[in-house]
């Protein structure tokens, strides 16, 4: 039975998971809607709950509680329905080493079911638009990671599923394989496909998504466009400083950082313009811009690598 | 500051493909697992052939060292032997080959989150498996009418590995699921491949062992299998009920095993 409306692609109510006798769920309590034919990016640190979230709405993992619903079906109890519209291409997935970026397409699609005579012209062109035409028939143990990698994304992208599940899809990429990648991405949602991406990269998260949601410690702490994110934070301007200034100076102004060896002070426009003015008068080093979503990203999770206590992502 | 160009191709986009699932009849499950044997058995056998060798090493060491120490005599027993334990080490070596999709490669969870049930998926698999083990078994059956023991009945021993090959290509695949490492997986599956097919009664006939412990070596579905191959090929003749319960019980590990696989292999993680 449909249950979902046509407008939802991924709707989760209270979802959890606990992977095995962890004190701290991977997952707890999301409650999430992902419209259709858009590009939603989960951000977050390692071991935030991004994969585990995406695991569950692509059917390869059971929730421990709650509900998921993937284009308008149970994605526990519905499976079957749910699987023949959807492709994922899992976290560290990797090439078979005798086989070449044609052949891994073709496995692809007629493990799926299509026809050898439809699924060849598909493959060519998916490997031609990510860039991949040139190295179609070279083994994949003599590819670089990267072209790996983009064969991988092949994979999933050319089956034309309805939804698309990504994680990380660009890491090990290089700036413009990660910009073929992208452009197809976006190629796909124009033609009314859903994408759920996850990443650690808040560039591809900002030139992308339609709607971001920030995942920390397996729970949703925000969900919004970039402009309804950076909104959400009070001040406005970040002021970057590398010299001429201590740390207990700066509170007067905002909210000190230290990013590196720099320290960096969120805003608003009255106070970093004093600042700006003060920095020119000592002649310290300081670069003023307008808050990104990194500033968003820290201000919510904190500084540090992981967010995890040792359980899965 | 970086900026950041936001990417949006407003072009009409060339990659209109109808919507909506492709419908998944019986041609499309055959294509499936076609396509699962051919990419993950025939083109890794003929672009690495090694692969051929590695898999038929152990029976035909064991078919050797039988005919160097037991004479010709042994040789036939050997060669059921060494048949069963090619059938049974492809379905068993299925098992590590799944374990490495899963956890070294991903490729189940890419599966999964696919239109292609976990059925389809074990027998495209096994027959992707089935492939190195081919030329073996032409071997074998060359070998089998150079010592004329193809006879009328050799369809029946036709039906007895195929039945070695389901049997164990669901166990192993059942087992593959539940393998935590991969590091685990080849050792699991050789210990495993040891005990049904190198102590039972496999390449020797069951009389050599004391009447007392026989009972151990019926617990294996592998004795039972030379059992059948060994009457089916005019070996050695054996009581009706005896064979009737071999049948029995080769089926019923059969019908067991492969519903295990369907239904109770971990596809979904829990």
């Amino acid at each position: 039975m449909q249950v979902a409306s046509s407008g939802i692609a991924i709707e989760s109510i209270s979802l959890s998971k606990t992977y095995g006798k962890s004190s701290r769920p991977a997952v707890a309590d999301v409650t999430l809607e992902i419209p259709r034919a858009t590009i939603f990016t989960l951000l977050g640190k390692n071991g935030a709950g991004k994969t585990t979230f995406l695991r569950m709405a692509a059917t390869q993992l059971k929730p421990t509680s709650g509900t998921i619903r993937v284009l308008g079906f149970d994605a526990v109890s519905q499976t079957k329905e749910v699987r023949e519209r959807i492709a994922a291409v899992p976290q560290e997935m990797r090439t078979f080493e005798s086989l070449t970026p044609y052949d891994h397409v073709m496995f692809a699609l007629t493990a799926r079911g299509w026809r050898v005579g439809e699924a060849r012209p598909q493959a060519r062109r998916t490997l031609s638009l990510l860039g991949l035409a040139p190295y179609a028939n070279v083994h994949s143990d003599e590819l670089s990671g990267g072209l790996r990698q983009r064969t991988l994304v092949a994979m999933a992208l050319a089956t034309e599923a309805e939804l698309i599940f990504l994680d990380e899809p660009t890491i090990g990429l290089d700036p413009v394989a990660r910009r073929a990648v992208w452009k197809l991405m976006v190629d796909l949602k124009h033609a009314g496909k859903t994408i759920l991406l996850t990443t650690h990269y808040l560039d591809e998260a900002e030139s992308i998504s339609d709607k971001i949601a920030i995942v920390s410690k397996g729970r949703l702490l925000k969900v919004g466009t970039v402009q309804e994110l950076k909104s959400a934070l009070r001040e406005t301007i970040r002021v970057d400083i590398s010299s001429g200034f201590t740390e207990d100076e700066l509170h007067g102004f905002g909210k000190v950082m230290r990013v590196g060896e720099n320290l960096r002070v969120l805003t608003d426009e009255q106070r970093g313009s004093r600042l700006a003015s003060l920095a020119i008068e000592r002649k310290a080093r300081a670069n003023v811009s307008p808050v990104s979503l990194d500033d968003v990203f820290i201000d919510l999770v904190g500084e540090g690598e992981n967010d995890d206590d040792g359980g899965a992502d | 500051m970086v900026t950041v160009e936001k990417i949006d191709n407003q072009q009409e986009n060339p990659r209109q493909a109808p919507l909506g699932p492709r419908r998944r009849g019986l041609s499309a499950r055959l294509r499936s697992i076609g396509a699962l044997s051919y990419y993950s058995g025939i083109l890794v056998a003929i672009r690495s052939p090694g692969f051929i060798v590695f898999s038929s090493t152990t029976p035909f060491t064991v078919l050797f060292f039988l005919f160097v120490i037991g004479g010709p005599s042994f040789i036939s027993y050997g060669l059921i032997g060494a048949t069963i334990s090619i059938l049974v080490g492809a379905g068993l070596f299925l098992g590590a080959d799944a374990t490495y999709n899963r956890l070294q490669f991903k490729f189940q969870d890419f599966c999964v989150a696919s239109p292609l049930p976990a059925v389809d998926y074990m027998l495209g698999l096994s027959l992707g498996e089935l492939t190195f083990v081919t030329p073996s078994l032409v071997v074998l059956i060359c070998l089998f009418g150079y010592l004329h023991l193809i006879t009328w009945s050799f369809p029946l021993a036709i039906v007895v590995m195929l039945l070695a090959w389901v049997f164990s290509s669901a166990f192993g695949f059942f087992l593959s699921t539940f393998i935590l490492r991969s590091r685990s997986a080849f050792s699991v599956t050789s210990l495993v491949s040891t005990l049904l097919t190198v102590i039972p009664p496999v390449f020797y006939p069951i009389e050599v062992i004391p009447p007392s412990y026989r009972f151990l070596a019926y617990l294996a579905p592998t004795t039972h299998l030379s059992i059948l191959m060994q009457s089916v090929l005019g070996l050695q003749s054996y009581p009706e009920n005896q064979l009737l319960i071999s049948w029995a019980v080769l089926l019923g590990f059969t019908v067991f095993f492969f519903a295990l696989a369907a239904f109770k292999a971990r596809w979904r993680q829990p």
